[in-house]
């Protein structure tokens, strides 16, 4: 039965992960060297991704590139909800990371983590092409090992601990909800082994 | 009869609001459009910025002098070098730091690759936002052999962090010149490739021609700098009218054009890539032969600016960069302010938008170039 | 008003000269600079405006004038309270001075009067306090989730 269950995995995930789409998501300068990635010299249709979508709804990897200010966060949360899953999310630039150089900024999330979760970070400022293809075929590699059985989880997805406030426009915290992610963040060994079906990763 | 068929007379259609989001496939940036339409007429546009608004000039006040250098490369990412200059400018005006000759034709070689770089990526997004995919691959493929020319001398392919205050980090070589001289020998004919896809291509000119003119009042109204300006018939270009560094001693001409439409934004900038060549051309031929000293004298980390305010001016590839410091004579500045060229672009699109179709609305918005970062600050 | 103190500015020799103008003479002094065809002033640069910090209990607003003609720029100062911040508004003269103004009214808090439109351009609708002054914190309960 497992021998089944390893194969269909096996082309299941090599299928998938040969043919990751990204969404169009440059805020900023990070987004220049996305574009720089796709064009002729760092060709990333040889990776699969061929096209990338402008609409969430296409698409299956968020490549976050640019700073998130206060103003856009609630887009940004938005378009992620608004992905089909099985998706993904590479938080590319040191910005995303975790602030970059503008921590001390009045306007600034410090790192998109505290908004959706985040599979692959890629500091730098910016990245270079090279680093976001090995950052690429870091998420391939993480996807081939992902199993059918645990597809439950990935559907269940993220409920932020995050609301819009009155006038639409600012996330604020939303007292009393509690944060669920079924795993897809960790280092790349964590996961098959794990039992994740006791209850919420960890709480807000 | 035909007419009634339908009901494609005078009826009076229901207007709709919208909402062209902060994301959204073209390349300029988040910028959002709230449009009203009334079928495919524009009737009223209102841009929404600050999606990006990062508190450039605040940080400033916190960092001192050194540590905001950095910084300033992220305001016009396209452009590093302009803002950069305009703010080492103005500090060095206030510190009364000289330049020695050498630095200043370094300057000028490094600002107008910048330039030539940022205007070959502005054509390939602007006809992909048209439509046109090709020219893409062929501008970034040409702007790649920049970005390696900046690698290999500064260590960065973006953000350079090159300029100090009273000079540069580190001298060029004779053989990175070499290899300056090699790519703006092979450009002309690149250059002359694109105009030969593009100037003459039937779909172009009717989707660029007579479509949002700029006319002298409104230019000036609403305070339109750079080929925007140019391209409306008023020839103001800062390297010539208040020469800064040595551009008083270079040979080069600076275009105009006559109705201020997009097509004229276009041929205008492709002019000034060949005169951006030219430029460089013969700050490689007087780098070859005078060598000088250029790393700073100045104790950068310590560096402590009298009191005193100053404004400095650059032109930027997007029109006209100022940068405004005052110093209360400790080592942070008191308030640094930035004023760019896209601001007033974005302004004055609702004025270039009322009562046109929906499809011009890229033809425009891409003619003039903006960038967002520059806006929000 | 003395116009002959506008004839020593001239920013080619590099030196900052301002204006000092009190704020009820502020347009007519920005239209007789723009339509006196000795100075010709046609094209306002940028506004600039000045937390002169919480002791001196003043904001500087400094109006750049740039001549596309002459390529001379000019500098006028114009020096208001701190507590109660207004000042007429140069949108009649020079156009490109709305989006200037909405964006100190979002940052310092200046009311421009005449200014039919004011509102926050920069920073979301919801925001309290301006940023841009000396004594802001940011101590929003509600962006506690960003610390």
């Amino acid at each position: 039965m497992n021998v089944i269950i390893s194969s269909i995995d096996f082309i299941y995930n090599w299928a998938r992960s040969n043919s990751i789409w990204p969404m169009t998501f440059a805020t900023s300068c990070c987004g220049i060297e996305m574009m720089q990635t796709s064009a002729a010299n760092f060709d990333i249709a040889r990776f699969g991704s061929e096209v990338f979508r402008a609409t969430p709804r296409q698409a299956d990897l968020l490549i976050c590139a640019g700073t998130i200010t206060h103003k856009m966060a609630p887009a940004l949360l938005k378009l992620y909800q608004q992905m089909p899953e099985p998706k993904y999310v590479i938080a590319m630039g040191a910005c995303t990371c975790g602030g970059g150089m503008f921590t001390d900024s009045y306007s600034v999330v410090n790192g998109i983590d505290k908004i959706i979760p985040v599979d692959i970070y890629l500091p730098m400022c910016p990245p270079k092409p090279e680093a976001l293809l090995d950052s690429l075929i870091k998420l391939q590699k993480q996807i081939r090992k992902e199993t059918i059985l645990d597809r439950q989880k990935y559907i269940a997805g993220h409920i932020s601990a995050l609301k819009l406030d009155e006038n639409e426009d600012l996330l604020i915290e939303d007292s009393g909800i509690i944060v669920q992610s079924w795993g897809l963040t960790g280092d790349l060994n964590e996961g098959l082994d794990k039992d994740l079906s006791g209850g919420p990763a960890y709480e807000f | 009869m035909m007419k009634g068929w339908l009901g494609m007379t005078n009826q009076s259609s229901t207007k709709m609001k919208i909402n062209i989001g902060p994301q959204h496939p073209s390349t300029h940036g988040v910028l959002r459009l709230v449009l009203e339409l009334d079928g495919e007429i524009i009737k009223s546009c209102e841009p929404v910025i600050g999606y990006l608004h990062r508190g450039m000039e605040k940080m400033a006040e916190n960092r001192t002098y050194l540590q905001y250098l950095p910084t300033v490369d992220r305001i016009d990412y396209l452009g590093g070098f302009f803002d950069a200059y305009a703010f080492c400018d103005a500090v060095e005006n206030l510190a009364q730091i000289e330049l020695t000759k050498r630095t200043k034709y370094i300057r000028i070689l490094t600002m107008e690759m910048n330039r030539l770089s940022s205007h070959l990526l502005w054509l390939g997004t602007f006809l992909l936002d048209m439509g046109a995919t090709s020219p893409l691959f062929y501008t970034f493929r040409d702007r790649e052999e920049i970005l390696s020319l900046f690698e290999e001398l500064t260590g960065q392919r973006m953000m350079y962090n090159y300029y100090t205050f009273g000079g540069v980090r580190h001298d060029v070589s004779n053989i990175w010149l070499r290899k300056v001289a090699e790519f703006v020998k092979k450009m002309p004919k690149k250059i002359k490739d694109y105009e030969n896809i593009i100037t003459d291509n039937p779909i172009f000119v009717t989707r660029t021609k007579d479509i949002g003119v700029i006319s002298k009042h409104a230019a000036l109204q609403y305070s339109i700098t750079g080929p925007n300006l140019r391209a409306s018939g008023i020839n103001v270009d800062y390297r010539k009218q208040n020469p800064y560094l040595v551009y008083d001693k270079l040979d080069f001409e600076v275009p105009t054009a006559e109705n201020g439409d997009s097509f004229d934004r276009y041929a205008l900038r492709i002019a000034e890539m060949r005169e951006c060549l030219k430029i460089i051309s013969q700050c490689v031929a007087w780098l070859k032969v005078n060598p000088e000293e250029v790393i700073s004298s100045v104790k950068q980390p310590m560096l402590k600016v009298p009191e005193g305010e100053f404004i400095s001016n650059v032109e930027a590839p997007r029109g006209v960069c100022s940068c405004y410091v005052k110093s209360d004579g400790t080592g942070r500045p008191y308030r640094v302010k930035w004023r760019t060229g896209s601001y007033y672009a974005v302004q004055i699109l609702p004025k270039l938008l009322e009562n046109s179709i929906y499809p011009d609305l890229m033809a425009i918005f891409g003619s003039l170039d903006v960038i967002l970062p520059e806006v929000d600050r | 008003m003395n116009f002959d103190d506008f004839k020593m500015m001239n920013n080619a020799d590099g030196s900052f000269n301002k204006v000092l103008v009190e704020p009820a003479e502020l347009c007519v002094v920005l239209s007789y600079l723009k339509n006196n065809a000795e100075f010709a002033f046609d094209r306002l640069n940028t506004i600039i405006a000045v937390d002169l910090g919480v002791e001196v209990g003043k904001f500087e607003l400094i109006y750049d004038l740039h001549s596309i003609e002459t390529g001379k720029t000019a500098r006028i100062s114009v020096i208001i309270d701190r507590n109660s911040p207004h000042i007429p508004s140069v949108v009649e003269i020079f156009k490109s001075a709305y989006f200037d103004e909405c964006e100190i009214y979002d940052m310092f808090g200046i009311v421009f009067d005449k200014n039919s439109d004011l509102k926050r351009l920069l920073m979301p609708q919801s925001w309290i306090g301006y940023p841009l002054r000396k004594d802001y914190v940011q101590n929003d309960e509600r962006l506690a989730w960003n610390d």
